[in-house]
């Protein structure tokens, strides 16, 4: 009974509330929240990393400098190695998404601070940008020859009515699979810690079942070393999956 | 003077030339002695294909799903087309599946070399 009163709720960490006071523009809530902070807090940490790591322009880079040249080398392998040259000019988006993830994922991973990946609105809005991106490129530059990406070379006539809906649902699964991937990896990981973190407290409070507390505590801290793999992972993930479907862009028929 | 000058001229070529080789082939040591690239990333695009894999069955049906519900209450069809986009999603998350595997991966490609 002495576990009730704890109360444990892994979810109540990803719980959005204003800070200051309310704002509304046109009956939209606009107010400052916790989850706009860490937004403005990772731009911060980017912008000390990018500016002070290249302002200095040492020919021996210091530790700021070469993060910031390893950083944006290989973002830049990257898209060079699936997209090919012409791909570059989209360096600076694939560029500023793969870094805003990648510090948002780890920023999370501080305790007691906001995950703003962990929210399906911020994952679907980059990744409905990109597919607009996709689009939009891909229309205005090859017109509607961009649309035989829905029709695959080589296929019977016979088959194309079956062919087409499963190109279209996979093109639109596209931004769906990108956006969930991430917020659902950064979701998971953040509740299972939570989950063991609860175990302790409960096990604590039943008397001499403390004793088996460290079991929880090892699995928190093997659980914390995989949310590091996962954070710099899932923003690799949805840098290259950028690159990949602006290739289709780039070059529709494939 | 004129001659000196001619002289000076293809001495000077002559070593433009030899510098040039040595560069190219200390170049050439370089590149010998660097690694290739991507090739310590392997797992990580490995992981990364993985997860491509299995969200990409998930959201396919998802979508397929959407779709058929939405035309069904348009046109008051239903479940004829939620059906039918229900079975195209699922075989779009299929073929997508299928052809991220036949891609030969980096380990294969390496092995073939």
């Amino acid at each position: 009974m002495a576990s009730e009163a704890v109360v444990i709720d892994p979810i109540h960490q990803f719980e959005i509330h204003s800070i200051g006071q309310h704002l509304s523009l046109f009956g939209t809530d606009i107010s400052f929240t916790n989850s706009s902070l860490y937004m403005v807090v990772a731009v911060a940490v980017i912008g000390f990393i990018m500016i002070f790591g290249t302002r200095k322009r040492a020919l021996v880079p210091g530790r700021l400098q070469s993060a910031a040249e390893i950083l944006y080398e290989f973002v830049a392998n990257t898209v060079k190695s699936t997209t090919g040259k012409e791909g570059l000019k989209f360096l600076p988006l694939v560029f500023s998404l793969f870094m805003f993830v990648m510090v948002c994922n780890f920023i999370g991973l501080v305790p007691g601070a906001y995950t703003v990946t962990s929210q399906v609105v911020v994952t679907f809005a980059f990744a409905t940008l990109v597919m607009s991106t996709v689009f939009i490129y891909g229309v205005f530059t090859h017109g509607l020859h961009f649309f035989g990406l829905f029709k695959p070379s080589g296929v019977p006539v016979l088959l194309l009515p079956l062919i087409i809906p499963i190109e279209v649902i996979s093109f639109l699964s596209r931004p769906i699979s990108l956006g969930m991937r991430l917020f659902a990896n950064m979701l998971a990981g953040h509740i299972a810690l939570k989950v063991f973190a609860g175990f302790i407290v409960m096990l604590s409070a039943a008397g001499g079942w403390v004793a088996l507390s460290p079991l929880p505590m090892l699995m928190i801290v093997s659980l914390t070393a995989l949310e590091f793999l996962v954070a710099g992972l899932q923003a690799f993930v949805f840098a290259i999956l950028t690159c990949i479907y602006l290739n289709d862009a780039l070059h529709p028929s494939h | 003077m004129a001659k000196d000058h001619e002289t000076e001229d293809k001495a000077l070529i002559e070593r433009l030339g030899a510098l040039k080789s040595a560069i190219s082939h200390e170049d050439a040591q370089i590149k010998l002695r660097s690694p290739p690239d991507e090739s310590d990333h392997g797992t990580g695009k490995a992981i990364g294909v993985g997860m491509r894999v299995t969200t990409e069955l998930v959201a396919n049906v998802l979508v397929g799903t959407l779709i058929g519900w939405q035309i069904d209450r348009w046109f008051d069809t239903s479940p004829i087309f939620l059906l039918i986009f229900l079975l195209l999603g699922v075989a779009s998350g299929f073929w997508n599946v299928y052809r991220i595997a036949v891609r030969p991966t980096d380990t294969q490609k390496s092995e073939h070399k």
